[in-house]
C-alpha cells in the first residue's frame, strides 16, 4: 500500500510544473545596443568566403574589468565590393547590460574580408591587442591603453595569407612571449566558379552546365591546401616566421579551428588544427623547437571510418576529469562531431558514440563551439553552433536545413552528454546560420555567457541566468615572467580530499576568442585551496587557501592575489 | 452457285481422266481447292498411275492444310515420277510443315539435284537449314540466291544471319556494309536486320543498320527503341536519351519505352529531367511498380531522400520484385537522413530477402557500428555471414577491421586491415585504419610507411580535383 501511495505521489509530482527560468536569455539588440549586422557579401557567383561568416571576441579592451565584444566583418576584396563601406564592431561593455559601439574611436577601421579574431597581449604591456585575419589581408592592432588601437601590421613582420582563418596566441618556445599561429585555408581563387559537380552536393558537371546554369558554393575539396603559419615573437613588436624551421610548413592543410593545449603534459603547448576535407592535424611541440604532426598516429586525424571530414571548430578541455586535455572537433552534417578522449601516450579515442554526441550532432554542420560549465556543476559542458554552409542545401531534401539550432549539451560525469537545449531558453528553439562563437562572463556573475555570430546576420548575446545557484571561483591570471596570457598555466584546486586541475588553453572555437578568465564551478562545495603553476619560463607555483567563493580572484605570478 | 453445281453434275457423270483433269484444272485456276481435291480424287481412282493427278491432288490437299493427305499424294507422285524436282520440293515443304525436318531436308536436297537453279527451292532449303541449326550449310545456297535480283534482299539478310550464327563476324560485317551501301534495303528491312543483329549480339553492326534505317524513316518506334536501348547498354546515355525520347513521342502509351527513357535520363545524370518526365507520365504509368522504382531513383539522384523514402515505402506495399534492392536503397536513404534505426531495419530486411549480396552486409554493419559500441558484436556476426558469400571481399574485411578496432581487438583488426589495404591499395580508409592500428601496436616503421602511402593517395586525389589554369572560366558567370 505504501508503495502504491509512493507511486501516486511521484506521478503527481511529475505532473507539477516547476516554473524556473530558462538557462539562458537572449538579449535583443534594442536592449543590448548591439545593432551591428554581419555582411557576408552574398552574390550570384557564390564565392566560397561568403559561407564562412566571421569570428567574435570577448575581451576587456580597456581593462575596466568588464568584458567587451569585438565582431569581425567582411570587406572589400577581389570578389566583393560592398556598396557602402563595411566595418567591424567593437562594443564597450557599459556594465549595465548595454554596450556602446566604440569602433571608430578605437580605430578598428581596417577594410578587409575579415575572418578570425585572436586577442593577445603580444608586447606584455598589460593591454590586450587584436589580430584580425582575412582573405588576402590581416591586421594587427596594438592596444594603446587609452581606448585606441594602432595598426602595426607592417612593422610586425606578419605577412598576410591567401585565406587566414583562426589564429592563436601562445608561447610555443616558453620564452615568456606570446607567439602566433595563424591557420590558413586553401589556395582559393574567385576565378573558380562551381556547378553542381564541384559543390557541396556533388553531381555531374555535364548535366549541370547544360541543364541548370546555376553556380553553387564550391566544395573546399577542389582547392589546394596551403600551410599555416607560425610566428615567433622576437619582442619589440617584431615577429619572425618560423613555419619552416618548426615543421609547420611541411604539411599544407585547410585550417579552420585551432587550439593550443598540452596533450602530453610535457610543458610545451601543442596545437590541434581542424582541416576541411583533409585530415585534422595534431602538432605536437617537441621541446619548443619542432612540431611533429601526429594526427593520424594519435587517432584524431580521420573519422572512425578512415575518412577525412570537414573540420571546423575545435576546443580542448578535460572532459572526463582524468587530468588530461581532451579534444573536440565539429564537422559538417552526417559526419558528426568528434570528441577525442586523451588516453595518454599521445593517443586518443573518439567517444562521440559512447557519449551520445554523434547522435546529437549527426545532421548538423558545426562551427563555433566550446566547453563551458554553464551551471558551474564542475563538469565542462558543451555549446555548439550550427548551420549548413550551402544556402541551396534545402533543394536536396535530406532533412538538412541551411539554418540550424544551437545545442547545449550537459556533461554527465564525463561519460555521457545530455541535450538540455530544450530548457536552455528561446534562443535554443530557433534556427541560425551560426558561425563564430565565444564564451565569456559578460556581467561578471561567474556564469558563462555566450556570443555567437550569424553569417550575414546579427550576433546573438545569450546571458546565463545562473539558474543552478552553484558556487564558483573566477580566476584572472597576471603573469610576470610567464607569457602574458598565462597560456599553459595549470590551475589546481582541492575540494575535500580531491584535487582537480585545469590547463589554461588558448584559442579554440571557430575564428573566435574567448574571455581569458577561468571560472571554476564547484556545485555546492567550497574550495579548500587553489594554486597556479605558471608556465615556463616561470617555475613558480602560487597558492591561496580557503578562497572566498563566488567572486573573481586575480592571481599574480609571484604570490599576489587580490579579489576583483 | 449455279456453275459449280453444273460442274459437279458433269463430274459425277464422267470418269474420263481427260475430262476430270479439265474440270480439276478449272477449280485449281479458281483456287477452289476442295472441289479440285474431290475431282482429283476421282481422277487418281480413274488413272492411278498418273503422277500429275497425284501431284495436283497433293497441291490441293496442301492448300487445304491437310498436310498428311498432301504428303501421301506427293509421295505417290514421287514414286511414279522420281525425276520431277517439283514433287520433291512440294514434299519437302509439307514435311517441313509437319516438323519432320529430316525428311524435309532430304526432299529438298534430292529435288535440288534435279533442279539446282530453282531459286524458290534454294531459298526454302536455306531457310530450312537455318531453322534446323545448320547455318553454315545454308551459306553457299544464300550466296547463290544473292545473285538473283528479286531475292537478293532476303538472301543477304539471311546470309548475314548465317554468318552471325556461325560466329563469322568479319563476313557478317562485310555483308552488312555491302547491304547498306547497295541501297536495296528499305527502312523496314534494315530494322528487321537490326533486330537480327541485336539478337545475334552484334551490337556494332546493329547500331549501323538501325541508324541507317532511322535516317531513312525516323518515325519507326521499334527501331528507335532498339537503338536507344543499344546505346543505353553502351553507356552512351546522351544519345540513348535522344532516341528513347523520340520513342516516347512516337509511342506515348508504351510503359516499356517510357521507363527506358527515364532510365536513360537517370543514367545520364539528368535527374531533374527524369523527374520532370516521370511526373508528366505519372497519370498513365504511376500505378506500375517499375514507375515507382524509377521515381525513387530520380529522387535519390536528386538527393531528395524524404521523397525516396515515401516512394519506396509506397512501392513496397505493392509487393514488387527485387524487394531486397528496394530495402537497400531505403537503407541508404535513411542513413542520408540520419535515421540510423530505420536504416538498420531496412538493411536487415534486404539481407533477409537476399542474403547473398556482400554490399548489404557492409552497409548494415556500417550502420550498426555507427549506432554505438553495443552494436559491434552484431556487426561482426553479420559481416562474417557476408564473408561466407564472398570470402575475398576487401570491403567486408575493412568493416570487420574497423569493428575489431573499435572493440579494442587490435590484433584481429590488424590482419583484416592488412587484407583490405592489400586488395584495394588505392582505397584511403583501408590505409588509414591500417596505419592507425600499426601505431596503436607501436609498429612505428610500418605505420609511417602507411602514412606515406596515405599522403601519396591524398595528393593524387587532390590533384585530380584541382583544375589547371586553362580549365578555369572567366569571372563573367560562366560555369566551368
Amino acid at each position: 500500500m505504501m508503495r502504491l501511495l509512493g507511486t501516486v505521489l511521484l506521478w503527481l509530482l511529475a505532473g507539477t510544473k516547476v516554473d524556473s527560468p530558462p538557462l539562458f536569455r537572449e538579449v535583443p539588440p534594442h536592449e543590448s545596443g548591439i545593432s551591428w549586422v554581419h555582411d557576408n557579401g552574398h552574390s550570384e557567383q557564390r564565392y566560397l568566403p561568403e559561407t564562412t561568416g566571421a569570428g567574435v571576441a570577448i575581451f576587456d579592451y580597456n581593462n575596466d574589468g568588464k568584458m567587451d565584444i569585438l565582431l569581425v566583418n567582411s570587406g572589400r576584396s577581389s570578389f566583393y565590393n560592398p556598396r557602402a563601406p563595411l566595418h567591424h564592431a567593437l562594443y564597450r561593455n557599459n556594465g549595465d547590460g548595454t554596450f556602446t559601439d566604440v569602433t571608430q574611436q578605437a580605430g578598428i577601421t581596417a577594410d578587409l574580408f575579415g575572418q578570425g579574431v585572436a586577442i593577445g597581449d603580444y608586447d606584455g604591456d598589460g593591454w590586450p591587442d587584436i589580430l584580425i585575419t582575412g582573405i588576402g589581408k590581416l591586421v594587427l592592432y596594438h592596444n594603446n591603453g587609452n581606448g585606441t588601437f594602432t595598426d602595426v601590421t607592417a612593422a610586425s613582420g606578419i605577412q598576410p595569407l591567401k585565406w587566414g582563418t583562426s589564429a592563436v596566441w601562445f608561447d610555443y618556445d616558453n620564452d615568456g612571449k606570446l607567439d602566433l599561429f595563424i591557420g590558413q585555408f586553401a589556395d582559393y581563387s574567385e576565378q573558380r566558379l562551381c556547378g553542381l559537380a564541384d559543390s557541396y552536393a556533388g553531381g555531374d558537371a555535364a548535366n549541370e552546365t547544360a541543364a541548370k546554369p546555376q553556380t553553387y558554393y564550391c566544395s573546399p575539396k577542389i582547392f589546394e591546401p596551403l600551410p599555416s603559419r607560425l610566428y615567433r615573437n622576437l619582442g619589440n613588436g617584431k615577429f619572425q616566421d618560423v613555419s619552416q624551421t618548426t615543421g609547420i610548413q611541411a604539411r599544407p592543410g585547410k585550417a579552420w579551428g585551432a587550439v593550443a593545449t598540452d596533450i602530453n603534459g610535457d610543458g610545451y603547448m601543442d596545437l590541434f588544427v581542424a582541416n576541411d576535407t583533409m585530415a585534422n592535424y595534431l602538432w605536437v611541440n617537441r621541446g619548443g623547437e619542432k612540431f611533429e604532426e601526429i594526427g593520424l598516429e594519435a587517432g584524431v586525424g580521420y573519422s572512425a571510418d578512415g575518412m577525412t571530414r570537414a573540420g571546423m571548430g575545435v576546443a580542448a578541455a578535460d572532459f572526463d576529469g582524468d587530468g588530461r586535455p581532451d579534444l573536440i572537433v565539429a564537422n559538417i552534417d552526417a559526419q558528426t562531431t568528434s570528441l577525442y578522449r586523451n588516453l595518454g601516450n599521445e593517443m586518443f579515442e573518439d567517444i562521440n558514440l559512447k557519449t551520445g554526441l554523434a547522435a546529437l550532432t549527426r545532421m548538423f554542420s558545426g562551427w563555433g563551439l566550446g566547453f563551458l560549465d554553464y551551471d558551474n556543476g564542475g563538469w565542462p559542458d558543451l555549446i555548439l553552433s550550427n548551420g549548413h554552409p550551402d544556402d541551396l542545401v534545402e533543394q536536396r531534401s535530406r532533412g538538412v536545413t541551411y539554418r540550424e539550432p544551437i545545442l547545449l549539451l550537459r556533461n554527465l560525469c564525463g561519460a555521457k552528454l545530455e541535450n538540455v537545449s530544450d530548457s536552455a531558453g528561446e534562443a535554443f528553439h530557433k534556427d541560425y546560420s551560426a558561425r563564430g562563437l565565444a564564451i565569456g562572463d559578460l556581467n561578471n556573475d561567474g556564469y558563462a555567457d555566450i556570443v555567437f555570430t550569424e553569417n550575414g546576420g546579427p550576433p546573438h548575446v545569450l546571458m546565463n541566468n545562473a539558474v543552478s545557484k552553484n558556487h564558483w571561483l573566477g580566476i584572472q591570471l597576471k603573469p610576470k615572467t610567464a607569457n602574458p596570457a598565462a597560456v599553459g598555466a595549470v590551475i589546481r584546486w582541492s575540494i575535500g580530499s580531491k584535487v582537480f586541475s585545469r590547463l589554461k588553453n588558448a584559442g579554440g572555437s571557430f575564428l573566435s576568442s574567448n574571455d581569458p578568465r577561468e571560472i571554476i564551478g564547484t556545485g555546492k562545495a567550497q574550495i579548500d585551496w587553489v594554486e597556479v603553476q605558471w608556465p615556463r619560463p616561470s617555475h613558480r607555483v602560487d597558492r591561496i587557501t580557503a578562497p572566498r567563493m563566488d567572486r573573481y580572484l586575480t592571481v599574480s605570478e609571484g604570490g599576489g592575489m587580490r579579489p576583483d | 452457285m449455279l456453275v459449280p453445281i453444273i460442274v459437279l453434275i458433269a463430274a459425277q457423270a464422267s470418269a474420263d481422266p481427260a475430262v476430270l483433269w479439265q474440270e480439276a484444272k478449272g477449280y485449281l485456276d479458281h483456287q477452289q481447292y476442295a472441289e479440285a481435291r474431290r475431282v482429283l480424287t476421282l481422277a487418281v481412282k480413274a488413272s492411278p498411275n498418273d503422277p500429275a493427278f497425284w501431284f495436283h491432288l497433293g497441291v490441293s490437299c496442301a492448300e487445304l492444310k491437310d498436310v498428311d493427305a498432301a504428303i501421301s499424294a506427293f509421295e505417290k507422285a514421287r514414286v511414279l515420277a522420281p525425276k520431277r524436282a517439283e514433287v520433291y520440293f512440294s514434299l519437302g515443304l509439307e514435311y517441313w510443315h509437319r516438323a519432320d525436318i529430316g525428311k524435309a531436308k532430304e526432299s529438298y536436297r534430292t529435288g535440288l539435284t534435279l533442279d539446282p537453279k530453282n531459286t524458290q527451292a534454294l531459298q526454302n532449303y536455306a531457310l530450312l537449314l537455318m531453322k534446323s541449326g545448320e547455318p553454315g550449310e545454308a551459306i553457299d545456297l544464300l550466296l547463290k540466291l544473292k545473285a538473283v535480283p528479286e531475292l537478293t534482299l532476303p538472301a543477304r539478310v539471311s546470309l548475314i544471319e548465317c554468318y552471325l550464327k556461325t560466329a563469322d563476324r568479319e563476313h557478317a560485317d562485310q555483308e552488312t556494309d555491302d547491304l547498306l551501301r547497295s541501297g536495296v534495303a528499305g527502312p523496314e528491312e534494315e530494322t528487321k536486320l537490326g533486330a537480327l543483329l541485336l539478337e545475334a549480339g552484334d551490337d556494332r553492326a546493329a547500331e549501323r543498320v538501325l541508324r541507317a534505317s532511322l535516317s531513312q524513316r525516323p518515325d519507326q518506334a521499334k527501331a528507335c527503341a532498339a537503338l536507344g536501348v543499344l546505346l543505353l547498354n553502351k553507356r552512351n546515355y546522351a544519345e540513348a536519351s535522344d532516341f528513347l525520347g523520340r520513342v516516347v513521342h512516337l509511342a506515348p502509351d508504351s510503359a516499356e519505352y517510357a521507363m527506358a527513357f527515364a532510365e536513360a535520363l537517370l543514367l545520364w545524370n539528368r535527374q531533374d529531367e527524369a523527374l520532370g518526365f516521370l511526373k508528366e507520365v505519372e497519370p498513365k504509368f504511376g500505378h506500375l511498380p517499375e514507375f515507382q522504382y524509377k521515381l525513387a531513383l530520380a529522387y535519390f539522384a536528386e538527393t531528395k531522400f524524404s521523397e525516396v523514402i515515401d516512394t519506396l515505402n509506397k512501392l513496397l506495399q505493392t509487393n514488387p520484385r527485387r524487394q531486397d534492392q528496394i530495402y537497400y536503397m531505403l537503407g541508404h536513404s535513411y542513413v542520408a537522413t540520419g535515421k540510423l534505426g530505420d536504416a538498420e531495419k531496412a538493411y536487415r530486411r534486404a539481407i533477409e530477402m537476399n542474403p547473398k549480396i556482400p554490399a548489404y552486409y557492409e552497409e548494415f554493419a556500417t550502420v550498426l557500428r555507427r549506432e554505438g559500441p553495443e552494436h559491434l558484436d552484431e556487426a561482426i556476426v553479420e559481416l562474417k555471414r557476408g564473408v561466407q558469400f564472398d570470402p575475398t571481399n576487401p570491403r567486408l574485411a575493412l568493416q570487420l577491421a574497423l569493428c575489431y578496432e573499435s572493440k579494442g581487438d587490435i590484433n584481429s583488426a590488424l590482419r583484416l586491415a592488412e587484407e583490405a589495404a592489400g586488395k584495394e591499395p588505392d582505397v584511403l580508409p583501408a590505409h588509414v585504419a591500417l596505419a592507425r592500428i600499426y601505431f596503436r601496436l607501436g609498429k612505428k616503421v610500418e605505420g609511417q610507411k602507411e602514412k606515406e602511402t596515405i599522403a601519396e593517395l591524398e595528393k593524387k586525389q587532390q590533384q585530380s580535383l584541382v583544375p589547371n589554369a586553362s580549365q578555369l572560366p572567366t569571372i563573367d558567370g560562366r560555369l566551368p
